[in-house]
């Protein structure tokens, strides 16, 4: 028996958005972890090329939680038990337009649910334009995963 | 990585070890020489960055992520 990583409210929401048929990408490194990385992360970055905040507001009640658009400077966010991890990502440095990478992302089964998922060398990308300390920090790992993933010719 | 070495091709104390053990050792063994080739070949990369994400490439998506999440789930998955 595999072991099981979502939330029964994140796996509610990853459904629900795929069955609302909002596109989105698992990017960050979430998107690094599943391509390899041996790193860490808290959150689960989930980039959406355009934000319709009714289908969204649907996709969060059938997971038992919420979307707010935003406020203040509360940003557009999912949220309620089991969420938590959940992060709306609404731009990505140094990347193509979304449905450009939306057309190359990699396709994984997470617990039973099919996702679309940003490329570790797309990630990397991302992470060398953001500039933050903390994504410079995870370059030489990412870069070893990628050299990894290549020699076992899985890129 | 350095005792496993030190020994050179001969390792006595697998004799010591279950079928199990063996095989983990014999087969940690291929991948940090596996590791090594790959760093040589890409120079910046460190070996053991490399060696511990071939052993994620073993896993599931689900298992890479779940080792990876740092915050664990608020709500354990019931099904």
């Amino acid at each position: 028996m595999f072991e099981l990583v979502l939330t029964q409210a994140e796996r509610a929401l990853l459904e629900a958005l795929n069955a609302l048929g909002v596109q989105y990408l698992i990017v960050g490194m979430g998107a690094a972890l599943l391509e390899g990385t041996p790193g860490t992360t808290q959150d689960i970055d989930l980039w959406f090329g355009r934000i319709d905040a009714d289908r969204l507001r649907e996709a969060a009640a059938r997971a038992g939680g919420l979307y707010t658009p935003g406020f203040g400077l509360q940003p557009p966010a999912l949220g309620g038990e089991g969420l938590d991890r959940v992060d709306v990502v609404l731009t990505a440095s140094g990347l193509e337009s979304f449905e450009s990478e939306f057309a190359t992302a990699r396709a994984y089964d997470l617990d039973g649910v099919p996702v679309k998922v940003l490329p570790l060398e797309r990630v990397i990308v991302s992470k060398r334009a953001a500039q933050r300390p903390k994504d410079a920090a995870q370059i030489p790992m990412l870069e070893a995963a990628l050299a990894a993933r290549k020699a076992r010719k899985e890129d | 990585m350095a005792s496993l070495l030190s020994v050179g091709d001969t390792l006595p104390e697998l004799e010591n070890l279950t079928d199990q053990q063996r095989d983990w050792v014999l087969h940690s063994e291929a991948l940090w020489r596996e590791a090594h080739a790959i760093a040589a070949a890409n120079p910046g990369v460190d070996p053991g960055d490399v060696y511990h994400a071939l052993r994620c490439l073993e896993l599931s998506p689900s298992q890479r992520l779940g080792r990876g999440l740092t915050r664990v789930r608020t709500r354990p998955h019931a099904g």
